[in-house]
């Protein structure tokens, strides 16, 4: 059987043929539906999409666990990452502060170098100011971008700060006991006498010791800024203290003679400092490992 | 998913008020004009912030009890950064895995790896140019493979060729991480956003699919060559681009109808959507009387 007649189909016919189909064709085709058809049905499917949204949050909701890439935070670790970090600048300020410290000393003058009393006593004064100064490089990074990303740790962001703290603070304490030896020898060589150099390390080393030890601890407990505001405080307060020596020195001399001690009122109170800054360091020490611990680790929600 | 509910913050004179908002697995755009409140919503997602009013949970867990978990996955990309222009490109990413905890420190040479950052692995911060830098700054983002990337900005400063890039690395991402990127740039990431956020005047102007995005506001977009004097007859508040190039202006823009014999109507892409929604929304100029 024969599909087509044999009948040849010229151009016009063809042209006429197209013609004719046009309009049926079109309207069998189904045209692209609008963006206005489009959007309209969008809003009317949202009402689901909801509802489908809603079982999702509810039913496959995944399980947020810690991350396990992550462990407990290693104090010596983020020390040395923290060193690493500021060596060049810490090593450097540290050294011109101390080599100034030391050539502000008179030889020649001991009394404006041990002082009579510590007001006088350039060490004394000047220490405990830095490690209070120190703070603020110890507690912000200076670009508010890179604070962002230090304080996204998975343990309080106050452990860090604690680390640079100890690190400043001991660079400070270990370049003032270098810079006292050097201070007392060249007294000492100059005046050909023999200087102590124990009782004038004490003089800085107590006040220095409580100013450290306490701004740790309140730092932990409360936060940086009343770590500053505390520290602050008890160094004015001690500067007050000590101008006023004469009201109480005789009554702390009698009080030491009781107990049957043979040290001077300075001594007697730079190491009462010395102990309370040391055990308040101590307090500092065994907080920061609480943190590394991994149950405490893992409950802590310390907000920086 | 994470969640906002009830989200009040006060920055200087801004306000973010977010009643409601679920963030889902996927790609999400966060745009709106400068001063809108993206930084802030991203730092407070981020916990760089503390929160003043409201809640946000992270699949499911409140951020004011699980501070430490939910840093723990946690990739953050700050808009504005001053890097420590000291350390190597190594050192860099070595520094935030310590600070993140991280133990196992292959993940550093296989970020370096994939983000074409082999190179630079000794070569200091200082001397690298703003689009390597950039690179480590996202790069630090996925050490320990967060479930949660907030990207504020993430292509500043780079060329053409390392934004596509950049852009691809993120969509092979694993499909369950919940990525927040606020962007100027739209169209460029329409290829790999799931949804959209605008934000307008510390509020939400639009949350949903892009797809959605795309039809929400119905509008037909005409583009082509001009002279200058056909060009200078537009009224801007139809003009969404426009190029100088030989011969006259090239111009992008809406418009009822075909508004020139040489122009050719395109489909409407996400940037233009969010030149009508910005133009809908923008105050009339003050007319000579009300002045």
């Amino acid at each position: 059987m024969k599909i087509f007649s044999e009948q040849e189909w010229d151009d016009e016919e063809l042209e006429a043929l197209e013609e004719s189909l046009r309009t049926p064709l079109r309207n069998a085709v189904k045209s692209f539906p609008t963006q206005e058809e489009s959007s309209a049905l969008i809003h009317k499917l949202q009402v689901e999409f909801d509802m489908l949204r809603a079982d999702l949050g509810t039913e496959d909701m995944p399980q947020l666990i810690f991350n396990n890439q992550v462990k407990p935070p290693s104090i010596t670790q983020l020390l040395l990452n923290q060193f690493r970090l500021n060596r060049k600048y810490l090593l450097s300020a540290c050294t011109i502060i101390f080599i100034m410290l030391i050539f502000l000393v008179d030889p020649a003058n001991p009394d404006a170098f041990f002082g009579s009393s510590r007001l006088t006593n350039l060490f004394a004064l000047i220490i405990p100011l830095l490690i209070i100064l120190s703070m603020l490089f110890s507690f912000r990074s200076w670009d508010s971008g890179m604070r962002a990303l230090e304080n996204i740790t998975p343990y309080p962001p106050v452990l860090v700060i604690y680390c640079r703290m100890i690190i400043v603070i001991g660079l400070i304490l270990g370049w003032a006991t270098v810079s006292s030896i050097i201070a007392t020898i060249r007294v000492s060589a100059i005046n050909e006498m023999e200087l102590p150099v124990w009782p004038f390390i004490l003089q800085w080393l107590g006040i220095s010791m409580i100013i450290g030890g306490i701004s740790m601890v309140v730092m932990f407990y409360k936060g940086s800024k009343y770590a500053l505001t505390v520290s602050s405080f008890i160094y004015i307060m001690w500067i007050f203290v000590t101008s006023q020596s004469d009201l109480y020195s005789y009554r702390v001399m009698l009080w030491i003679e009781s107990l049957g001690l043979n040290m001077s009122t300075d001594m007697f109170i730079n190491y009462i400092l010395l102990s309370l800054g040391a055990v308040l360091i101590l307090l500092a020490i065994l907080k920061s490992f609480s943190y590394t611990t991994n149950n405490n680790f893992h409950k802590n929600s310390v907000a920086g | 998913m994470l969640t906002i509910n009830n989200l009040e913050q006060k920055i200087g004179s801004m306000t973010l008020n977010v009643p409601d908002l679920h963030l889902q697995a996927g790609v999400t755009l966060l745009v709106g004009e400068n001063g809108a409140g993206k930084t802030t919503l991203l730092r407070l997602l981020a916990t760089v912030d503390s929160l003043q009013q409201g809640e946000i949970t992270y699949h499911g867990l409140l951020l004011q009890d699980n501070l430490p978990l939910i840093r723990s996955q946690i990739g953050y990309v700050p808009s504005e950064i001053q890097m420590y222009e000291e350390m190597t490109g190594y050192r860099w990413l070595m520094y935030f895995a310590e600070l993140k905890g991280m133990t196992d420190k292959k993940w550093i040479n296989i970020l370096l790896t994939k983000f074409h950052l082999e190179e630079y692995r000794k070569v200091k911060i200082r001397h690298m140019s703003e689009g390597v830098r950039r690179r480590l700054i996202i790069a630090q983002a996925f050490l320990a493979s967060p479930a949660f990337l907030f990207l504020d900005e993430p292509l500043n400063g780079m060329d053409l060729n390392e934004r596509k890039w950049v852009i691809s690395l993120l969509s092979q991402l694993n499909p369950d991480v919940i990525i927040l990127a606020a962007v100027h740039e739209l169209n460029e990431w329409g290829g790999v956003a799931n949804h959209i956020v605008w934000l307008e005047g510390g509020r939400i102007g639009y949350k949903g699919t892009a797809i959605r995005w795309l039809h929400e506001a119905p509008m037909k977009v005409f583009e082509g060559q001009l002279s200058m004097t056909e060009w200078e007859s537009i009224p801007p508040s139809q003009m969404i681009f426009f190029r100088q190039e030989e011969g006259g202006m090239f111009v992008r823009m809406v418009a009822d109808n075909k508004p020139f014999t040489s122009f050719v109507e395109v489909p409407p892409m996400i940037e233009d959507i969010f030149f009508m929604k910005k133009e809908k929304n923008r105050k009339p100029p003050l007319s000579k009387q009300q002045r």
